[in-house]
């Protein structure tokens, strides 16, 4: 499907989990290729977006791999982050109010499974984690804050996630971390990558 | 110097990063900045100063050769006299526009508010010197990524001053108030109730207050939507045009996010991304429907005139 002149979007279907591991190995495999129209290949939540340079047409070959049948999902597992928060989120109250649930309850949940990275995305370093308990699943703010503090570990919808820098957002916020999500100064500059694991632990 | 309400170091930006956030940035109207790069001497994507509805004003410490670009801006060149620096005892002219000219050590460019349209660029032969990220000079204003947000007092490095021939660009641009820009229909057409983009595309739509690097707020006929305008994130492109649940469409511009969970009724095409990139709060944008093709032999006409301004320039 197009997106603009410039966007080939390919979608998958079927459960998040499932829909994002080929979402991702698609996109490693596009990305791969190399081909020379390409300008960048983003993935999301279930799709890939291959952007062409300006004015490029897509050749023959990467309409080819796109339409292809998706590359099984990569079953290697990503590397596992440990992630220390201070769970005194300026939410958390109202995100236990929304659930019936006390805030401990609340935090305990929050760090008693594996995320994993589906995405990033929204801004340098921001990991969309899929994983969240459904208890915990939380409709974002009905007005995004003007400030969320860098380091803000938060719940937007299905996903929990980590703010690298002070940007407006709409996430209800859980907590803090220290963890510097993004450095353009190292390599790679992104702490977390698609398909790693992440663990919340209390600082 | 003066800063300006928002005044950036841009280049052509950083494409290829989306998979980790990196917004491509870099100018609004790229032509206006290539244009200003020539007419200096520079390479195409020497960093230069972009700046917003009014400009900085930047003393010289050394001789330089400049250019300013883009919009018309109301912009002088003051020459202090007799070596006072007290307002009377300056001599102010009108700054060259699409030439370029020499500057003394010690005289200062003042670029006041917009006589037309959004955006206007300033290169300095020798390029603006900040550190490269992504090998890009260019600001990221939301994520803080790269480049400077000038503020008063600053000081720029770069910039050098030789006997090189001043040149002028016999191409002049105006920006009109009423822009047409051309847009692709989806990719989330099935999200919208029937007849809201026909709705989309016979309308004009106002300009906010609300509109910076990262996207533009327009304001016009509601789009309405079948459902919660909120879609399973994916990547967005410039251009995109999101629908948050006010039905108000939001025109995602180069420092935009690089995923988007909004419904998108439509994407303007890149060919005509600079023409929105002057439009101004109470300007207004029709779109009008195009097709792919069109829309990437447009882009490479732009290509080809801008290749023609450049050779035109003596």
């Amino acid at each position: 499907m197009w997106q603009g002149e410039r966007g080939l979007l390919r979608s998958f279907q079927g459960p998040i989990a499932e829909a994002n591991a080929t979402a991702r190995a698609a996109s490693e495999a596009l990305r791969a290729e190399a081909f020379p129209e390409v300008a960048d290949v983003v993935p999301g939540a279930r799709t890939v977006l291959v952007e062409l340079a300006p004015g490029a047409e897509p050749s023959e070959a990467l309409r080819r791999a796109l339409e292809a049948e998706p590359p099984t999902a990569v079953t290697a597992e990503g590397s596992l982050h440990e992630i220390a928060v201070n769970y005194d989120g300026e939410d958390l109250p109202a995100i236990a109010a929304l659930r019936n649930m006390r805030p401990e309850d609340v935090i305990e949940l929050h760090m008693s499974v594996e995320y994993t990275v589906a995405f990033i995305g929204f801004q340098p370093g921001f990991p969309y984690l899929l994983g969240l308990p459904e208890q915990l699943a939380v409709p974002r703010l009905p007005s995004p804050r003007v400030k969320v503090e860098w380091g803000s570990v938060a719940i937007g919808g299905q996903y929990t996630g980590i703010y690298p820098a002070a940007t407006p957002g709409g996430w209800r916020l859980l907590g803090y971390t220290d963890a510097i999500l993004f450095d353009p100064a190292r390599t790679p500059p992104s702490l977390l990558a698609p398909g790693d694991r992440v663990r919340f632990v209390r600082a | 110097m003066h800063a300006g309400p928002l005044s950036t170091v841009q280049d052509l930006g950083r494409p290829g990063f989306g998979s980790i956030g990196v917004a491509p940035s870099g100018a609004m109207d790229p032509w206006a900045l290539r244009t200003a790069n020539a007419l200096v001497g520079n390479s195409d994507g020497a960093a230069t100063i972009e700046f917003t509805m009014s400009g900085p004003t930047i003393a010289f410490e050394e001789d330089a050769v400049v250019a300013l670009t883009g919009s018309r801006f109301d912009a002088s060149v003051l020459r202090s006299v007799g070596g006072s620096a007290f307002e009377r005892d300056v001599d102010t002219s009108p700054a060259p526009y699409q030439m370029s000219f020499r500057l003394r050590a010690g005289e200062s460019v003042r670029i006041g508010p917009t006589l037309s349209g959004a955006r206007g660029y300033l290169a300095v032969r020798g390029g603006i010197e900040v550190e490269e990220v992504f090998g890009s000079r260019s600001t990221q204003v939301a994520a803080g990524l790269g480049g400077r947000v000038l503020k008063q007092g600053d000081r720029l490095a770069g910039g050098r001053a030789d006997d090189a021939p001043l040149r002028r660009s016999r191409t002049t641009s105006a920006y009109r108030s009423e822009q047409r820009v051309r847009a692709l229909p989806g990719p989330q057409r099935e999200i919208f109730v029937a007849g809201s983009p026909e709705r989309f595309f016979s309308s004009p739509y106002r300009v906010t207050t609300r509109f910076d690097r990262t996207g533009i707020r327009l304001e016009g006929p509601a789009l309405e939507l079948n459902r919660a305008p909120d879609i399973d994130p994916e990547g967005v492109v410039t251009g995109a045009l999101q629908v948050p649940a006010d039905g108000q469409p939001i025109l995602l511009c180069n420092d935009r996010p690089t995923t988007g969970g909004y419904a998108k009724i439509a994407t303007a095409i890149m060919a005509d991304m600079h023409l929105a990139a002057h439009a101004k709060p109470g300007d207004t944008i029709r779109f009008d429907r195009t097709t792919p093709d069109v829309a990437r032999a447009a882009w490479r006409e732009l290509e080809d005139s801008w290749r023609a301004t450049i050779e035109d320039i003596e």
